[in-house]
């Protein structure tokens, strides 16, 4: 009996291609750009430990900027998919379920509080969390259409937490309002290296994975994948806590991005199948490279006037996102 | 020898009695049936003895330790149940379905072997669903997909089969084929079978033990040949049932003109 022919997904190629995206994305990022510098000098300084303009460029903007955008979209891309998992419905993410808007309103009272970096990711992660257990104790006692009833609980909280947002802004000063405002669209403006998201992204990737079987389980629902021997209460545990990490982190890197947490599993699974231990890892590849080819783009297309690359992603997310649904419910 | 008991076990569900006071020996070797009306609590009660509905009082014994102190894991590994309906929310292949039935055997990090996938193509050629292993499930018929339930729970290889109407969608020809599949898992792996099942002539041909449950937690249990009266039926039915004979075989047949 071969059993090959049943499930070839050729996951070893699929995996070299998705790397080389990722790497061909984030040299764009780097080496790309309307500045006073050609790629040449940029590739130059790499080596160069001169601090010449190339240097600081490459050091202080494109490099800590390519790589925000990446771990930030890898982020919202797995958080994307965990979420999916969590309410077995293929519409959820990060933004539509009001995660985003929770940690958003968290991170935009602290801005207004004039606080620092750490207790801004503190905060992000605390609005995120109390989102998501607000959602969680909403649709507990619901027991019958259990996930659906939490998709509609959590779009119902994004649109409440969208007001909030729009009344902290309102009665914000005038001086920090632009702050907030460009933040809050998704911009990816670093300076420095992401070092501690990058740690949460693949300590977080790790401990997904190690779970990707059950979640592959869950999509079945919850009594179902108790039966295969899941532990679904640990599980949902895991799946709140992860999720809302993410979401947190992501936002506190770039603002509230839609839509990367919502088309990156479904065009991961429309190429290459559900397998959770091929999805979770490739929609970080993937994810994190279309938030920085949109990042690109961001920095590019109106030159010099930057758009937040939330704008961009959510212009490029629609079309792709209704073709997908289009060609899904075709087939 | 006894691989599922229960002791004094009360289920209910949304304020209804299930079962009072349920004592059962379920031996290895053996084919036992559930018969009751709608809404009497069959699916319910094969859901506790799963550990997937809580019971109220009473206790339920897996290879004589208490189902309650054991992980979903280990469950897993000796008992498997088979749902009324399956779902697939995202598209996967037949093949990978069954597969996945394969979980609560491996450790955490695992992918399945070889040996894993010859028992899942091994399960799918007795469901005689190889040939679509490449389908996606969405593609499949009624019928198919509970074959493909079918044949995810024997690739979970347990030793306790607890089907809820195993009969469902399924053909004739496939119902035969599935009964014969579990009266020879009986035989040959000792396994043991509980299924609630509507109709009663499987139930008087292939059960070993026959439990009718009323829906007012009240039940009776025995072998068919003492359980299956027109008395019984008719009062589990609340219509007339007699039993004809075809030759060797003997039929329960309803009043169809009422």
């Amino acid at each position: 009996m071969n059993n090959k022919t049943y499930c070839d997904r050729k996951p070893f190629w699929v995996f070299i291609a998705l790397g080389l995206i990722a790497i061909c994305s984030v040299s764009t990022a780097i080496f790309c750009g309307n500045h006073q510098t050609n790629a040449s000098d940029l590739f130059h300084a790499l080596s160069n430990k001169d601090h010449t303009l190339a240097h600081d460029i490459l050091f202080q903007l494109r490099i800590p900027h390519a790589t925000t955008a990446f771990v930030t979209g890898g982020l919202l891309a797995l958080a994307g998919a965990l979420m999916q998992v969590l309410v077995r419905n293929p519409l959820a993410d990060p933004y539509i379920l009001g995660i985003s808007g929770g940690a958003g309103i968290a991170t935009l009272l602290c801005m207004l509080l004039g606080l620092n970096n750490v207790w801004l990711i503190g905060g992000s992660w605390t609005g995120s969390l109390l989102s998501m257990l607000l959602l969680f104790l909403l649709t507990q006692r619901q027991r019958f259409n259990h996930s659906q009833q939490l998709l509609l609980t959590g779009i119902a909280l994004a649109s409440g937490f969208s007001a909030l947002i729009s009344l902290i802004l309102l009665t914000s000063p005038d001086n920090l309002l632009r702050g907030m405002l460009f933040w809050l669209v998704g911009d990816l403006s670093a300076t420095h290296l992401p070092l501690l998201a990058s740690a949460i992204l693949l300590l977080g990737l790790l401990i997904s994975f190690s779970i990707a079987r059950d979640l592959n389980l869950l999509v079945r629902g919850e009594k179902e994948a108790k039966a295969f021997g899941v532990n679904t209460l640990h599980l949902h545990w895991k799946l709140y806590l992860l999720s809302s990490l993410f979401t947190a982190t992501a936002v506190t890197l770039a603002g509230c991005i839609g839509f990367v947490g919502l088309i990156t599993p479904h065009i991961f699974r429309l190429l290459f199948g559900y397998d959770h231990r091929y999805l979770l890892p490739g929609s970080v590849l993937l994810g994190g490279s279309l938030l920085t080819l949109a990042d690109v783009l961001a920095r590019n297309v109106f030159f010099p006037q930057t758009i937040p690359v939330g704008i961009i992603m959510v212009l490029l997310g629609i079309p792709v996102f209704l073709f997908l649904l289009q060609k899904s419910s075709a087939s | 020898m006894t691989l599922l008991s229960t002791h004094h076990l009360q289920v209910s569900i949304a304020n209804q009695i299930v079962c009072r006071d349920l004592n059962l020996t379920l031996q290895s070797g053996e084919i036992y049936g559930i018969l009751g009306p709608n809404g009497s609590g069959k699916t319910t009660l094969l859901h506790t003895l799963a550990n997937l509905h809580p019971a109220d009082a009473g206790d339920i014994f897996l290879g004589g330790k208490c189902l309650s102190t054991l992980t979903p894991k280990h469950i897993a590994q000796q008992l498997g149940i088979l749902f009324q309906d399956t779902t697939a929310v995202f598209a996967q292949t037949v093949f990978e379905f069954c597969l996945n039935g394969r979980h609560p055997h491996l450790a955490r990090f695992a992918f399945e072997s070889e040996a894993d996938k010859n028992i899942a193509a091994a399960a799918l050629h007795a469901m005689q669903l190889i040939k679509k292993s490449a389908q996606y499930v969405a593609t499949l018929s009624g019928g198919e997909r509970r074959r493909l339930a079918i044949a995810t729970l024997l690739t979970q290889t347990p030793r306790v089969y607890l089907l809820d109407e195993p009969m469902n969608h399924l053909d004739i020809h496939h119902q035969l084929q599935v009964l014969q599949h579990f009266k020879q898992l009986t035989e040959t792996a000792r396994a043991t079978v509980v299924m609630s099942l509507h109709d009663i002539n499987i139930a008087q041909h292939f059960c070993h033990s026959i439990i009718l449950l009323f829906g007012d937690g009240t039940y009776l249990q025995g072998p068919p040949s003492l359980v299956l009266t027109e008395e019984n039926l008719s009062r589990l039915y609340q219509c007339r049932l007699t039993q004809k004979f075809a030759g060797a075989q003997s039929v329960w047949l309803p009043d169809y003109a009422l």
